[in-house]
């Protein structure tokens, strides 16, 4: 009888027991370090390319890149510099790469898509070039496609900025947002 | 015998007394002291010491020394006799070896002389220490663990955004403090500084905070000091115990709730258990002038342990996890340089929207898991051995706003960590006490998402062996230990996974002692190295650290960081009216680890980012801490805290960065005299002032330094009579004026001020639930 009363309880807490480590579990990780079972993609834009369309012929007369193959630090990333004609309308045409493991998918689709939570904004500097955006989300322009128009011959830069306006924040100018891209190129009006 | 209905668990209650104030009972324990005559203060030898209801006693020696051993926690009687004096008895609490003063009253002359006690536990360690016990515990709860141990001077918090608190001590956070969780290594990850303790304050009825280097006792990275997050033991005597805590929180409009349940059956000696869990809830906060969007917070924490203990032997077991998903200031969320620059030093952060209880992106999602199995052994009088295994898992998602809406973490860690210790005490053996202990490590690391630390996996043992000398009037410890570390990295290179391994080995040394000038003044002082080997992130982190809007890149070739502190200090422990300690301390790095800016910028398609490379250099801290605790006149009474740091990078005699400011705090209360079942009432204002960090340069961060603030505190408590239980209640009001500031140690000062008023109610209510034996 003693012993009875003595091992009820105990069989008592050891389920107790039981079902709370049921409940609880004990978690883990379920990859080991160096094995390949990680999502390492970090859908990293690596490279914008930009190509130039001279619009009264057509043809395409540049596509100067920047390109960052392997991300933010390491190696640097190559810098094309922009050189068109002076007094000369360009139509212009933004590709958008990311970098996914060791091969580059254009992403430019998938920007389009989500037009209405981006916005590209060109800044000029140093020499006259007018840029107009030429495409829209609906409401507001994307800029994925452009116009350019040059004038005087000269020497500057152009900035092309890439903001993620998501969340219903876009109102057509540049600056509510995170960035994407923030690039300078070169910029010769030859 | 039977017992009622809701019996299964029952058994004879004792009272809820019992079970709430004694523990598991741990023997061996020391009362010693000195008897001094009330009007003469002279020593009196000869006094008999006898504890009631025991066999155990001892008289005075010719010095007035007295010494009586194996005795076990809890309060004792002791009755104190003197040829010419009249008897007394004293009531004393006996938790570890205690230091215990008796004054006897002379009856011939002075028959109302007062009697003048003084107790004091035998110090955790030689290094300054400051304990909040469950009543102070009590005034923060439903606060983060980092947040709750800023009460202690000297202590200040790392902080990211109001709900994430990396304690700091002297300066010193992340790899260079330890938390001990459970007497468990807490291994986190460490790695970030937006990173706070994964640890439910809930869990601990004591927060031990050792401000010095500890690394002999803890091991690696305990260079500026431990934080002890101790639960209370698990009930020895029969009977069923709890408590609820909660809080309440006007700004961000949540709370906490938690509560335990604990206990022990008489039909099975020896056999204790307890279940406890916490949930933590709070919406968006608002500092003065708007609402911090994103700021809410979602926590569920439970913990359960059970244990087994005889007079020879015990075991327990015990499991804790912590789950929280916490939001991160929307308006700190940038994603270039350009992005920062507009975000920062705005009067009016860039996202300000209306309150809600939705946590959005950026988000942190945490879970940290412990299962922990203890078991100690007496081998005799002398010996106690005693062993512990643990294993952690450490969870951390981030979740940032990314160009596509995928609902997967942008980064994810993994850290699991098996760690084990073998420890050999002895109780004192000719005023000697000591302890040897073997203890290792294991901890493997995989990440998913954004490269910023590698995968790896570290090894780590430690063997140290740690004497004390215990005298009446001093007491001296002396310890050694050495550590091995290694670290194997798996970097994903091109072309496929490359490992690379480092090992570092080191060893640590303490001296301390403390002398006890009379009942009231102690003077102590420790001299103690410590060493960490420098962390994943500072050998290897490559690239952008998106938080930070930088990038951070790590030198493989890193050496072990060491360190050497002294820490001195000046206690006065005794009257009700006054009491304080004045410490300074002083620590030398030999290769300290930092993030020196480099020149050019990283250039990337995001624009081009601040470089910053890990380098180590020479550097030196001093500091003092103050603080006090005075009754001039009664019921008022005026507590100080005060800590001051100097932190220099002597390599190149610059300031190191992230260093507090020098604060003061000043509290003055009021204790009003019972009312009916309300038991000490009391009001306190608490007028805290941190003075501007002026010891960095302007070049030196994005923003120079925000200026010093004023903040008033405001608090009445009282315990009430319910029932046979004690109802503590705090209610308060944090930053009473609603002043409008930032905090240099806040990384979102940047961004947006510190949260504005916030009225604050707490309440614990212990209970018990009485099953009633019924007569055959």
């Amino acid at each position: 009888m003693k012993m009875k009363n003595m091992i009820s309880p105990l069989i008592l807490a050891a389920t107790a027991f039981l079902v709370l480590n049921g409940l609880s579990g004990c978690k883990g990780d379920d990859c080991e370090p160096g094995e390949d079972c990680h999502v390492h993609d970090q859908e990293l834009i690596t490279r914008l390319q930009v190509q130039i369309t001279d619009s009264a012929s057509g043809t395409l007369v540049a596509s100067p890149t920047f390109d960052d193959a392997d991300g933010a630090g390491g190696n640097p990333p190559t810098i094309d510099s922009i050189q068109i004609m002076s007094n000369t309308t360009y139509n212009v045409a933004l590709k958008v790469f990311a970098q996914h493991g060791d091969h580059s998918d254009e992403i430019t689709s998938e920007i389009l898509a989500e037009g209405d939570e981006h916005l590209f904004c060109f800044t000029a500097s140093g020499v006259a070039v007018t840029i107009v955006r030429t495409d829209s989300d609906g409401v507001y322009e994307i800029g994925l496609a452009s116009r350019w128009r040059s004038s005087a011959a000269g020497q500057g830069n152009l900035r092309i900025t890439l903001k993620h306006q998501a969340g219903g924040i876009k109102d057509g100018t540049c600056t509510p947002g995170d960035t994407d891209i923030e690039v300078d190129f070169p910029l010769e009006v030859l | 015998m039977r017992f009622t209905r809701s019996g299964i668990f029952c058994c004879l209650l004792l009272g809820l007394q019992s079970v709430w104030s004694q523990n598991t009972k741990h023997c061996g324990h020391v009362l010693y002291g000195m008897v001094h005559d009330s009007e003469t203060l002279e020593a009196l030898p000869f006094a008999r010491l006898e504890i009631e209801g025991t066999e155990k006693g001892a008289f005075s020696d010719m010095s007035g020394e007295y010494r009586i051993v194996g005795l076990c926690d809890g309060k004792l009687k002791m009755k104190v006799s003197h040829v010419g004096c009249e008897d007394i008895t004293v009531e004393v609490e006996i938790r570890e070896n205690t230091h215990f003063d008796i004054t006897l009253p002379h009856s011939h002359s002075h028959a109302d002389s007062v009697l003048i006690e003084d107790t004091h536990p035998e110090p955790k360690s030689m290094v300054s220490a400051s304990t909040l016990d469950r009543r102070e515990l009590s005034r923060v709860q439903g606060s983060s663990l980092g947040e709750a141990l800023m009460q202690v001077a000297g202590v200040t918090a790392l902080q990211t955004g109001p709900n994430i608190f990396k304690p700091m001590i002297h300066g010193l956070h992340g790899n260079r403090i330890l938390v001990l969780n459970n007497g468990i290594r807490q291994e986190g990850q460490q790695w970030g500084s937006e990173h706070g303790p994964e640890i439910d304050p809930f869990i601990a009825t004591r927060l031990t905070v050792l401000k010095g280097a500890s690394g002999v006792r803890y091991g690696p990275d305990a260079i500026g000091g431990v934080v002890l997050v101790e639960p209370a033991e698990l009930p020895d005597s029969a009977g069923l115990g709890g408590g609820i805590h909660l809080a309440g929180f006007s700004n961000g409009r949540g709370g906490a709730v938690s509560g335990h349940l604990e206990g022990a059956f008489t039909k099975l000696p020896g056999f204790a258990w307890r279940v406890q869990g916490t949930l933590r809830r709070l919406g968006d906060q608002q500092s003065p002038a708007y609402m911090l969007s994103n700021t809410g917070l979602s926590e569920r924490n439970f913990s359960y342990a059970a244990g087994w203990s005889k007079k020879r032997y015990g075991v327990d077991f015990y499991y804790s996890q912590f789950n929280s998903d916490l939001g991160i200031l929307a308006a700190a969320h940038i994603g270039n340089l350009t992005d920062l620059q507009q975000a920062i030093g705005r009067d009016t952060p860039l996202v300000v929207e209306p309150f809600t209880y939705q946590i959005g992106k950026p988000r942190q999602h945490i879970v940290h898991e412990l299962a922990k199995v203890r078991a100690w052994y007496k081998l005799g009088e002398l010996w106690t051995l005693r062993a512990n295994w643990a294993r952690q898992y450490n969870l951390r998602e981030e979740y940032d706003i990314t160009r596509r809406n995928i609902e997967r973490p942008g980064l994810q860690y993994e850290v699991t960590t098996h760690s084990g210790e073998i420890l050999l005490e002895h109780e004192l053996w000719k005023h000697l006490k000591g302890q040897i202990g073997l203890a290792g490590q294991v901890q493997k690391n995989t990440y998913e998402g954004a490269f910023l630390i590698p995968d790896y996996r570290a090894w780590g043992a430690g063997l140290f062996w740690i004497e004390r000398l215990v005298k009446l009037r001093w007491e001296v410890e002396a310890g050694l230990r050495f550590d091995h570390r290694f670290l194997k990295v798996y970097l994903y290179e091109p072309g496929g996974v490359v490992t690379r391994s480092q090992a570092w080995s080191n060893p640590s040394l303490t001296l301390g002692g403390l002398y006890r000038l009379d009942a009231h003044w102690h003077v102590h002082f420790n001299a103690g190295t410590a060493w960490r080997p420098p962390a994943v992130n500072e050998l290897y982190s490559k690239g952008l650290h998106h938080g930070a809007a930088a990038v951070e890149n790590g030198d493989p070739t890193l050496n072990a960081e060491k360190a050497i502190n002294f820490v001195a200090s000046l206690r006065y422990q005794g009257h009700e009216e006054f009491s304080g300690e004045l410490s300074f301390h002083h620590t030398r790095f030999d290769g300290f680890v930092y993030l020196q800016p480099v020149f050019p910028p990283t250039l990337t398609i995001r624009g081009a980012f601040p470089t910053f490379q890990y380098m180590q250099a020479d550097a030196r801290m001093s500091g003092a801490d103050l603080s006090l605790s005075w009754m001039p006149i009664p019921r008022i009474n005026w507590q100080v805290k005060a800590s001051a740091l100097r932190a220099l990078n002597t390599s190149d005699d610059s300031f190191l960065v992230g260093m507090p400011a020098d604060r003061l705090e000043n509290t003055l209360g009021y204790t009003f005299r019972d009312w009916g079942a309300i038991g000490q009432p009391g009001l306190s204002v608490t007028l805290a002032a941190v003075r501007r960090q002026t010891r960095v340069r302007d070049e030196q961060d994005y923003l120079p330094a925000p200026g010093g603030y004023l903040r008033v505190d405001c608090e009445v408590q009282a315990e009430i009579q319910a029932g046979k239980q004690n109802l503590t209640v705090h209610a308060g009001v944090h930053n009473l004026l609603n002043t409008q500031y930032r905090d240099y140690l806040d990384r979102f000062r940047y961004f947006a001020d510190a949260p504005g008023r916030n009225v604050m109610v707490r309440i614990t209510y212990p209970f018990f639930n009485p099953c009633k034996l019924k007569k055959p």
